[in-house]
């Protein structure tokens, strides 16, 4: 199959996904037993104030008519107003989404290029030190809760040395131009690098703690991957050809066992950017994971359903790259 | 250092181990081998009795937990065993090249069949300290390798192994394998994973390139039909040993150790009368082989020394020297 015929068929799905993804986060949010008015309006307001509110909502009407409403709304790009701050949802969302892209993005990284790293040598160095370390660090970071460790990073790196900030993307007195959203890029185009290393600083330790897991996990299947395929018949006959181990190993070997791995970090990416709330609230990150949290505190309903649809959208395209990274490094995918 | 046999090959005393969780595999038990330039020899016998370690032992690709601990392989008169890796490299895909039994496995699925080729090429070049040749002329050589075994390049070079049958996989690993001209080509089963048809033509194209290159060629193989058709000499083994080894002629038409003898029984021919035979027993269990000769206890004329010493691989007496028959067995020793 063509690749662009692929691409179109996976992005048609993708619509149906978000479409069941959107229906149910509507259903769920509107039986569950708590009321919206009043959370908004407290417990003890007349009745008359609560039905102008409910009716000014739009929550009398029947739940299919709000869902016709809602779709509506969405198809013209309106997410709804926020219950709570009379916002547009679409407005709070992108304001607070690159946030968490950007952690995302610097997490994954992190984990790629360590986890692949520690996998390949643990293989190809087995059972010599680098495979034992890399085992009890991979197993610490499965095990080890990421908001326990969070905090302990910050008492020793915070608290206790100074090296780096305790939270936020940037120091109070930092003040960057607004292109993107995304602060290091952002400082890239514009020529402001104290603010690039100022949130530089800021990363490290919200990197390390949302991808330390995902770098156990992928340094994990790397290993058993990179294992298999060394031994594989095509692994001798690139040996009997007297290439060098070196060489062997990273052009014939590394490619092959990256095939499992990319699955692993596309679930894993998806899980970093839904996942991020924890690491978020710890380091008082402007993501939309707290986003989301605040909105559930509140019983926000369009502020919900707009955070998960986005979410639900960034998992999909998130999948979809992996499908199309897969087929160009798996020529027997493209069939 | 003692005289060379064989100007090309020549093996003596080589042992083999894996050491497993069960027990130490004695793999090899003092292996004899020998082939001058040119010529194709066939090493014949049941699975697991060892010509793929022996295959591999040149190659020098025995992996750990496996190791050679004894014996000579003599590369035109430079040992194998006593070479350091770089060197090693020096000879693998350049003087010495393999092919084997699944040329589909054998492939790199996430490469063009095309790069591979021109990968050994140019490694070869690279590594003989030769100025690299243009990728131009590197290609060139590639497609020309490609019609030399019969395949239409344009149409060829730039499918993935998956896109391959079995036949063609092996073509591609035929033209990758003497696209640097090696001295010695080791075949490992090379058509086993074939089609019947599909092992004819297999056959008869490296015979013919083979011919016309004067490459020789170690063919393992376990069909003594294969060996036959395709070899000049045939080294026979047995659970780690050659015990026997000699020109087809003197392997087919005088068959001595009677391991031998039965494996020629075991073959079905058009015309042939009696009834086809089996060789009773199995395989024996190399972690705690038998005894003396290894094939004693199935062996039929089995008899008292047997299965106390091994038996010495000796020349046959009045025999042509030219067809190097050897057998190692007591029946055809004098001092017993």
């Amino acid at each position: 199959m063509e690749l662009g015929s692929f691409i179109i068929k996976r992005l048609s799905l993708m619509v149906l996904v978000i479409f069941g993804v959107l229906i149910i986060v509507f259903i769920v949010t509107r039986i569950i037993p708590a009321d919206p008015v009043g959370a908004i309006l407290g417990g003890n307001a007349p009745p008359e104030a609560v039905d102008a509110m409910r009716h000014q909502l739009g929550l009398d009407k029947p739940i299919f008519a709000q869902l016709v409403d809602y779709l509506g709304g969405i198809f013209r790009g309106n997410l709804g107003n926020s219950l709570v701050s009379s916002r547009p949802v679409i407005t709070d969302i992108l304001e607070y989404l690159p946030a968490t892209i950007e952690l995302a993005i610097s997490s994954i990284i992190f984990a790629v290029v360590l986890g692949v790293t520690l996998g390949l040598l643990s293989a190809v160095f087995r059972n010599r030190f680098i495979d034992h370390f890399s085992r009890v660090f991979s197993i610490l970071g499965i095990s080890l809760p990421g908001f326990w460790l969070g905090l302990i990073m910050i008492l020793i790196f915070y608290y206790k040395l100074g090296w780096l900030p305790s939270g936020g993307q940037y120091d109070m007195f930092v003040f960057p131009t607004r292109t993107t959203g995304l602060v290091l890029l952002d400082a890239m185009i514009n020529g402001e690098w104290n603010v690039f290393f100022n949130g530089i600083k800021h990363l490290i330790l919200p990197t390390f703690i949302l991808g330390y897991s995902s770098t156990a996990s992928i340094a994990r299947i790397m290993r058993a991957s990179m294992l298999d395929v060394l031994h594989q018949n095509y692994i001798r006959t690139a040996r009997a050809k007297g290439l060098p181990k070196k060489v062997v190993i990273l052009r014939h070997a590394l490619k092959n066992a990256l095939i499992p791995v990319i699955t692993i970090v596309g679930l894993e990416f998806g899980g970093l950017l839904s996942g991020a709330v924890l690491t978020e609230t710890i380091f008082s990150w402007p993501g939309l994971g707290r986003y989301i949290v605040n909105s559930l505190l509140t019983l926000d309903y369009p502020a919900i359903s707009g955070g998960t649809i986005f979410i639900a959208l960034m998992y999909s395209v998130v999948n979809l790259a992996v499908d199309i990274l897969y087929a160009a490094v798996d020529p027997r995918m493209r069939a | 250092m003692q005289r060379r046999r064989g100007d090309l090959l020549d093996i003596s005393g080589l042992k083999v181990v894996f050491d497993t969780y069960a027990g130490q595999v004695k793999a090899l038990n003092g292996v004899e081998l020998w082939m001058n330039h040119g010529e194709r020899l066939g090493v014949v016998g049941e699975t697991g009795c060892g010509k793929s370690v022996t295959a591999l032992s040149v190659m020098r690709l025995i992996d750990e937990p496996g190791k050679i601990i004894e014996g000579n392989i003599l590369f035109e008169g430079k040992d194998l065993t006593a070479l350091s890796e770089g060197e090693l490299n020096m000879i693998r895909g350049k003087d010495i090249a393999m092919i084997f039994q699944e040329p589909v496995a054998a492939l790199n699925p996430v490469m063009k069949v095309g790069a591979q080729i021109v990968e050994n090429i140019e490694w070869q070049r690279k590594s003989a300290a030769q100025e690299r040749g243009s990728p131009l002329q590197t290609v060139q050589i590639m497609r020309d390798m490609l019609k030399f075994v019969g395949l239409d390049w344009q149409r060829t070079e730039n499918l993935y192994p998956h896109e391959l049958s079995g036949g063609m996989a092996q073509r591609v690993m035929i033209a990758m394998a003497l696209s640097s001209k090696p001295k010695l080509l080791i075949a490992d089963e090379p058509t086993s994973a074939l089609d019947v048809t599909i092992q004819a033509q297999i056959l008869n194209l490296l015979n013919s390139l083979v011919k016309e290159t004067r490459t020789a060629v170690l063919l393992i193989t376990h069909a003594m039909g294969v060996a036959a058709q395709f070899c000049d000499f045939i080294a026979v083994m047995y659970a780690g040993n050659v015990v026997e080894y000699g020109s087809l002629h003197a392997i087919f038409d005088n068959p001595l150790h009677p391991y031998t003898k039965g494996l020629l029984k075991a073959v079905p021919k058009i015309g042939r009368t009696d009834e086809l035979q089996s060789i009773p027993g199995i395989v024996p269990d190399l972690i705690d082989p038998p005894s003396g000769c290894r094939f004693h206890p199935r062996c039929p004329h089995r008899g008292p020394a047997c299965d106390k010493a091994q038996p010495r691989f000796e020349p046959v007496g009045g025999e042509s020297e030219a067809d190097r028959h050897h057998v190692a067995c007591f029946l055809y020793q004098k001092d017993h």
